[in-house]
């Protein structure tokens, strides 16, 4: 019974690590409707920069910061460089540009951080009870929370996240009231490339840091932002946290830990045939 | 468009839509002429190392042309395919080293278990358009090497160490040695592949597969069973690929888990993107990328792979759409054009 509480306390724990990423595709993919590949690659960098900003010495909530502020503005930049110049472009022309970005980001950590893996450290390990969860756990859930918190209560009672889900629903319309589109899309950018560093720093100190670590993390934010619905943030949260549990149980009494990305995979596709729309994403109209 | 672009030449030159005289195949001739042209070359100068890189190209443009298949005649986009490729190696490795099939048995062999996997994962997949089958197949590619890794299968695909086969001799005491000999059969077996997905493109297959790719709605109301054909799109390129697979296995004479990584499936894409999606030349330039820009780049150093892969496609996205060979036809339609006006 024991054994059982640790497995599935473990798998929210991991499920809150895909929910932020996962909450990282869902904003990108509600302002411009694109499923960016390269939001792991994106968060691994931006962990790197807190790596090397610790083994300075510099204190970790400034390296936090630091982390949080620099991938707010590389995902900004790359809204702005890369992504505007293909608004209307083909899907395919999109696919190969994230494509492009996730072995870009990749190979660049590889050529200026080296493919030794890294050790990060953690915070929360004060946190500790001696209970179910060892700190770092405690740390993801408390953590988690409060982005969630923050993330609800900017988009619910602030001006600028009432622009921000009115350009989601209507861009056009929005235009016509005077929002600025294209400023609030570099935003929506910023925002997701942030919380997904947030995920790749609580991710780091588990899988340890190395220019693969979030492809497997990757593949479970994408398979839960699709069971929860690619357009509904509660959705993404839901479907994360199911995934971490269903990930654990699988591998611990079912297939064995060497299958998990394998799992990932069965269990995206089983609910994109059931039920393409995901658990809270809204139906769309369009069916071939 | 490359279909397209023959009739535009052939109008070209029978003015006013007049009925052209009965002539000799002169294309097909001159074709026949430059094919045996180079076997002789191969015969005589290409020989070793250097034919056993040609044969990988040719083993690359199949799979490529497996590839384009699906993105430029379909529109849907798999970034999966490797899968698809290393399966096909597999099912080669395991027939030979079984002694279940001669080797050049084991091309066929593995097109058709390709087609028959690219069908059972394409029938539910295919519902998914755009971005999600991109997602769905990228999970396979990363999904695969832990199934052939697993110890349950280890039997079948001999783990994490792989199978390794022999090297298949030419037959009859030809004065050929190895590589050279594999050069021709794999060379002779993409002609064929070739000449079959062209037939398959400029017959009904065609018209219902570009009828999809550019107004699925449409198609569907003009009586294009949609999902069908999406599924079958997708398996025959996976089929396609999966003899491209077969080829790799029988002339790098090995297969293991590590052999078929996501970079391979990406690499497919990339490849596809730089050569082109819509000119069959485009599936050889993107070849001779993928061979060649690896070796040089490992040089420079590990990471100058993904980066030159990565810089190419943006290249390719923003300044030449229709890849390297839209590019080639843009310029030579260009200096026609000027040709014709003066």
């Amino acid at each position: 019974m024991h054994e059982l509480l640790h497995q599935i306390s473990t798998g929210i724990v991991n499920g809150c690590i895909y929910a932020m990423l996962a909450l990282a595709l869902v904003v990108v993919y509600r302002s411009t409707h694109h499923v960016n590949f390269a939001q792991g690659e994106m968060a691994m960098f931006s962990t790197y920069i807190a790596a090397i900003l610790i083994g300075a010495n510099v204190p970790y909530a400034v390296a936090f910061l630091a982390c949080v502020l620099f991938a707010f503005v590389s995902g900004a930049l790359v809204e702005r460089v890369v992504m505007r110049p293909l608004h209307h472009a083909p899907v395919l022309s999109v696919v190969t540009v994230f494509v492009a970005l996730y072995v870009i980001v990749q190979s660049a950590a590889g050529l200026v951080f080296g493919y030794e893996t890294r050790s990060f450290p953690s915070p929360f390990d004060a946190l500790g009870t001696g209970g179910i969860l060892a700190g770092h756990e405690v740390g993801i859930l408390l953590t988690t929370v409060g982005v969630l918190a923050a993330m609800t209560a900017f988009f619910r009672f602030t001006r600028l996240g009432l622009a921000m889900r009115a350009v989601a629903v209507q861009p056009l319309s929005s235009q016509l009231v005077g929002i600025r589109v294209s400023r609030l899309l570099m935003l929506s950018w910023g925002i997701a490339g942030a919380v997904g560093a947030i995920a790749g720093m609580l991710a780091a100190p588990i899988v340890f840091l190395d220019p693969h670590m979030m492809s497997g993390i990757m593949i479970y934010a994408f398979a839960a932002a699709i069971v929860g619905g690619i357009d509904s943030p509660v959705g993404a949260v839901v479907g994360g946290i199911l995934l971490g549990v269903f990930e654990n149980l699988a591998g611990a009494y079912l297939v064995g830990t060497e299958l998990k990305l394998t799992l990932a995979l069965v269990a995206m596709i089983a609910v994109l045939i059931v039920k393409p729309q995901g658990l809270f994403g809204s139906r769309s109209a369009q069916r071939l | 468009m490359s279909d397209f672009l023959s009739q535009v030449s052939r109008r070209r030159a029978s003015p006013g839509g007049l009925a052209e005289p009965t002539r000799l195949p002169w294309r097909g001739i001159l074709l026949a002429l430059l094919l045996l042209g180079m076997a002789w070359v191969v015969v005589y100068y290409v020989r070793g190392y250097v034919a056993f890189q040609f044969a990988l190209v040719v083993a690359y443009a199949v799979a490529l042309m497996g590839v384009q298949f699906l993105i430029g005649s379909s529109g849907q986009i798999s970034l999966g395919h490797g899968a698809f490729f290393a399966i096909g190696a597999y099912t080669a490795a395991m027939l030979i080293d079984r002694g279940w099939a001669p080797y050049w048995l084991t091309i066929p062999a593995a097109g058709v278990v390709g087609f028959v996997a690219g069908g059972l994962f394409g029938m539910p997949a295919v519902r998914l358009s755009g971005p999600y089958l991109a997602l769905a197949t990228f999970a396979l590619a990363l999904a695969l090497p832990q199934v052939l890794k697993h110890p349950a299968l280890e039997g079948v695909t001999g783990g994490v160490a792989g199978i390794s086969i022999e090297t298949p001799a030419p037959p009859y005491g030809l004065p050929l040695d190895a590589d050279q000999w594999m050069l021709l059969v794999v060379s002779a077996c993409a002609l064929l592949i070739y000449a079959m997905v062209r037939r398959l493109l400029r017959g009904p297959t065609g018209i219902a597969l570009r009828a999809l790719r550019d107004h699925p709605a449409a198609a569907l109301a003009a009586g294009v069973p949609v999902r069908q054909w999406r599924a079958r799109a997708f398996a025959t390129s996976a089929g396609i690929v999966g003899m491209a697979g077969a080829m790799n296995a029988l002339l790098t004479h090995f297969v293991s888990p590590d052999g078929f990584t996501v970079l391979l499936s990406l690499g497919l894409v990339a490849g596809v993107v730089v050569g082109g999606t819509g000119h069959a030349i485009g599936s050889l330039i993107g070849a001779l990328f993928l061979v060649f820009v690896p070796n040089v780049a490992e040089e420079v150093s590990k990471a100058a792979t993904g980066l030159v892969y990565g810089a190419l496609m943006l290249g390719c996205v923003f300044l030449a759409p229709n890849g390297l060979a839209g590019l080639l036809s843009w310029c030579t339609d260009k200096l026609r054009s000027k040709d014709t006006l003066r």
